[in-house]
């Protein structure tokens, strides 16, 4: 089966239903030539299971095509990045945080008090630097709540979260978000891999606008946030 | 000494950092920053220098006194060793 992630065509056999219904908004019938190859056997994700076995046959394909579909980005001025993405007005901000944080209830009153607003990728979307532009992408790996589309979108910024009582967001120079970033992200064993991810992130990171915010979960934390990195 | 060659050298954001893959990965988590006298050491353990010759470079490029490089130079190593970035 055939699908376009990210512009990207990916080959993949899938056999679980969690996958199989989560690319459907992503599947490819065209003639293009595959980017990126993901053909394991049955007991790949059999073995991964008995690594894993509180995890379902379905949710170790879900979790194992993701993370090569990540690794493999790389080759293509891409990594991705554990956020919640929501475009509005034709940009894309990202917010990322460890797992808990609020990424997804911030971007949800988005949509509430910026009406228009939609979610790209709730939790992993994909960046990839195409034509001298950041954009942003949905991917079948989306998370728990299966909320992506399948677009790019030019980034607008890219916003550590954290929370607090009141609402503050700052810029912050690349550098300073290294660590967050590299603790958000899919870091590839393979050695050639690794290079080409760090090579994109160099660029994400003195490119993209890079922000800090503290915030509660408010409607003032979404004008903050808004106004901050318009 | 030689480096580890599960570790790459990279400068990310005007930074330069030393970052562990594969096998290195799975135990070291993290980066490491190069600071100053470390990135001149990293790249002179990169050309396979040795530890006097590694020494006289820091000097060329620091003002300091040739003991405090010394004692740096061997914190730093111990480090990297520790770490099973050198060999």
């Amino acid at each position: 089966m055939k699908l376009k992630v990210a512009d990207l065509t990916v080959d993949i056999n899938i056999k679980n239903d969690l996958l199989l219904s989560r690319v459907e908004p992503y599947l490819y019938s065209g003639d293009d030539e595959a980017d990126i190859v993901f053909t394991v056997s049955e007991k790949y994700y059999e073995d991964r299971q008995k690594e894993s076995p509180h995890l379902t046959l379905g949710e170790c394909e879900y979790l194992w095509s993701g993370g090569f579909f990540y690794e493999q980005l790389a080759k293509y001025n891409g990594l991705m990045l554990h956020a919640s993405c929501v475009e509005y007005g034709g940009k894309a901000y990202l917010f990322s945080a460890r797992s808990g944080t609020g990424k997804s209830t911030h971007t949800h009153l988005w949509l509430k008090y910026l009406p228009g607003s939609r979610i790209i990728n709730d939790d992993k979307p994909a960046i990839r630097l195409v034509d001298g532009v950041f954009y942003a992408y949905g991917t079948p790996w989306s998370g728990k709540t299966d909320e992506s589309i399948n677009i790019g979108v030019p980034i607008a910024g890219i916003c550590f979260l954290s929370r607090g009582s009141e609402n503050k967001i700052k810029r912050i120079p690349g550098i300073k978000a290294l660590k967050q970033f590299l603790d958000q992200t899919v870091r590839p064993y393979d050695k050639t891999l690794m290079d080409d991810m760090l090579e994109t992130l160099n660029l994400v990171l003195t490119n993209i606008p890079i922000y800090e915010m503290e915030c509660d979960m408010s409607e003032e934390a979404v004008q903050t946030a808004f106004n901050g990195m318009k | 000494m030689r480096i580890n060659e599960n570790f790459i050298y990279k400068i990310i954001a005007g930074q330069p950092v030393v970052v562990p893959v594969g096998e290195a990965s799975k135990k070291l988590n993290g980066i490491i920053s190069l600071n100053g006298p470390a990135e001149v050491i990293w790249k002179c353990l990169e050309k396979g220098m040795e530890y006097d010759d590694i020494v006289s470079a820091v000097k060329a490029e620091y003002d300091a006194e040739t003991e405090v490089i010394k004692s740096d130079l061997d914190k730093f190593l111990a480090k990297l060793k520790a770490y099973g970035i050198v060999e």
